[in-house]
């Protein structure tokens, strides 16, 4: 598994996603994403997927189940940085991305928080 | 047709090659941007499909003037039910049914076959 770049403003926590992940990764880089945020307390997470020009129905149901995870237990959670083609193709997929919030920079998403 | 390429899925990995490599084909036959992604992820789903059902198989990528054709094969168990497969899809969100309505969808045509000796899953997208 490629290593998580994680960064932290203050209370939000900040995690780009980085291209080609393959399933058992993205599954891994998702837990650490949730484990991060429990350990350091982190009132918000944006999750940065602008490096990702390829969302599958595999990928897009993970970060749903990513997103409701942290809802669970309480953090507002921003996506951001959604291409075009993404968008186009996760809806095509019948897996839009109702009830979460995105953003289209990471300064719009910090706002959010 | 002219096949201009073959790779064979055998593991997670080799999805991620196969995207990486229908997506320079892609930009080389001057797909629009957007086209370029439904084809790459049509074929993410389809060679997902290939690793967690049948283990093993091949993808084939052709091209003609109007666009590019690929197919996805395998000799796994193929699918008791696709008609079943192919509906329950959305109801039933990660599933089998969902990658193949998803790359039926993201694609101008779709053609399954499927048996004792496997299952073979051709699609075309026009060049626009």
């Amino acid at each position: 598994m490629p290593p998580l770049t994680k960064m932290h403003f203050a209370d939000v926590l900040v995690v780009p996603l980085q291209e080609a992940l393959h399933d058992t990764a993205a599954e891994e880089i998702t837990e650490e994403i949730i484990s991060e945020a429990e350990r350091k307390n982190a009132r918000g997470v944006v999750i940065d997927i602008s490096a990702l020009d390829v969302v599958d129905s595999f990928l897009g149901r993970l970060l749903q189940e990513t997103v409701r995870a942290l809802a669970a237990m309480g953090k507002k959670v921003v996506l951001v940085g959604i291409q075009p083609g993404v968008a186009i193709t996760l809806v095509e997929l019948g897996l839009p991305l109702d009830g979460i919030e995105t953003a289209f920079n990471l300064e719009s998403a910090l706002k959010k928080l | 047709m002219r096949e201009i390429l073959r790779i064979s899925i055998n593991e997670e990995e080799d999805i991620l090659i196969a995207r990486r490599m229908t997506k320079k084909e892609t930009e080389r036959l001057g797909y629009r941007s957007v086209d370029r992604t439904r084809i790459v992820t049509a074929v993410s789903e389809l060679t997902r499909n290939i690793v967690h059902h049948a283990g093993s198989g091949e993808l084939i990528i052709s091209t003609n003037r109007t666009g590019i054709q690929i197919v996805c094969q395998d000799h796994g168990p193929g699918m008791p039910d696709v008609k079943q497969a192919m509906q329950e899809g959305y109801s039933t969100v990660g599933t089998l049914g969902m990658g193949l309505i998803g790359a039926k969808r993201l694609m101008d045509s779709f053609d399954i076959e499927t048996g004792d000796n496997g299952t073979k899953i051709t699609v075309f997208k026009k060049l626009r």
